[in-house]
C-alpha cells in the first residue's frame, strides 16, 4: 500500500482538505498514484514558498 | 438516462491459469482505505471480504474471484496494485556472500510472471487403488499467506484438507465437498509419511509469482542470482 498506516492516511487527507481546499470526495476518488503526485507537488510548492520567504526576510 | 462516464483507465492482462483476457481498472483511494482498515483490524474474515470486494470491483470481466486459484489472485492483485500505486517496486536485498551488505534494487512489476513447473499433475496416486485429485488453494489461503498476521502452523493441515477435490477409489469417486472435515482428517491421518509427502509436493510445486534478478555486491564485486517468490515477498509482509 502507498500509506504505511491508517493514521497516516487520515492525517494526509485532513491536511489536504484543511490547508489546500481539496474535498474528501475528490481525494477518495483519485487513483492512489494520482494522490501521491499531488502530495509531492504540494510539498515541492511549500518548499519553494519557504525558500522565497527566507529570501525576502532581511 | 445519461451515458456512463469513464473516470479511470482500464487495462487488460491474461489470467495465468487459463490465458483468459481479463479487463481491470486500478483501485481508488477509498478502496485502498477499506483494505487498510481491514488489515489494521487483524480479523481474517474482514481482510478476506475486503480483498474479495477490491478484486471484484476492479475486475471488469466476468470472473468468480472466490474460486480462482491462489496464484491467479496473487498475479491479479500485483497487476492491479501496479496500475494503482506504482509499476516500480523498490526492494532491499541482503547479499548472500557476506550476509550483511544491503543493496537497493528496483523491479518492474510487469516483469513479474507466474512460473508454472512442468510435469505437475493434480492427480496424486496414494496406493495402487486410491488417488487424490487436488485443487489449488483459493481466496482464504491467499489472504492468510499475504495479509494476515494470525496464521498458525496447524492451519497448513487445514489448507491440505480444503484443497482435496476428490478421492478416487477404484471406480468410485468420493467428492470432498460431501465429506466432513473429520472424515477428511481421518483420511489424512491414515496416510504414511511417504504418501503425505506426495500430497505436500503438490503445494511446493504449485505455480507461483516469481522474479529472478542479478544483484552485484558493491563491496565484494560478486554477482549472484536472487529469486523472489510469492506476493508477500514482493511487499515485504
Amino acid at each position: 500500500m502507498s500509506y504505511n498506516s491508517l493514521e497516516n492516511y487520515f492525517r494526509t487527507n485532513f491536511s489536504l482538505m484543511q490547508h489546500h481546499k481539496y474535498s474528501l470526495t475528490e481525494l477518495e476518488n483519485m487513483v492512489p498514484w494520482e494522490r501521491e503526485i499531488y502530495v509531492t507537488l504540494l510539498l515541492q510548492h511549500l518548499e519553494e514558498e519557504k525558500l522565497r520567504q527566507q529570501q525576502q526576510t532581511p | 438516462m445519461p451515458l456512463p462516464k469513464i473516470e479511470v483507465p482500464t487495462y487488460t492482462t491474461e489470467l495465468p491459469s487459463t490465458g483468459q483476457t481479463i479487463k481491470f481498472r486500478p483501485f481508488l483511494v477509498k478502496e485502498e482505505k477499506v483494505l487498510l482498515m481491514a488489515m489494521e483490524s487483524e480479523d481474517d474474515k474482514q481482510i478476506t471480504d475486503a480483498v474479495c470486494t477490491l478484486l471484484t470491483n476492479c475486475i471488469q470481466s466476468r470472473l468468480k474471484v472466490r474460486t480462482l486459484p491462489m496464484f491467479d489472485l496473487e498475479f491479479l492483485f500485483l497487476q492491479i496494485r501496479g496500475k494503482s500505486v506504482s509499476e516500480e517496486l523498490d526492494l532491499k536485498i541482503t547479499c548472500r556472500d557476506d550476509n550483511e551488505t544491503v543493496v537497493d534494487v528496483q523491479i518492474q512489476l510487469d516483469d513479474v510472471k507466474v512460473v508454472k513447473p512442468e510435469g505437475i499433475t493434480d492427480m496424486i496416486k496414494v496406493t495402487d487403488n486410491i488417488a487424490v485429485k487436488m485443487k489449488y488453494p483459493q481466496l482464504d489461503t491467499f489472504v492468510k499467506s499475504n495479509f494476515s498476521q494470525n496464521s498458525k502452523p496447524e492451519e497448513a493441515f487445514d489448507v491440505i484438507i480444503q484443497c482435496i477435490d476428490q478421492i478416487i477409489e477404484g471406480d468410485e469417486v468420493h467428492e470432498a465437498c460431501n465429506a466432513t472435515k473429520k472424515e477428511l482428517n481421518g483420511f489424512l491421518d491414515s496416510l504414511t509419511s511417504k504418501q503425505f509427502e506426495n500430497l505436500q509436493k503438490f503445494f511446493t510445486n504449485m505455480p507461483k509469482l516469481s522474479h529472478t534478478l542479478l544483484v552485484k555486491n558493491p563491496n565484494t564485486g560478486s554477482e549472484d542470482e536472487y529469486t523472489i517468490e510469492g506476493l508477500a515477498a514482493f511487499f515485504g509482509s
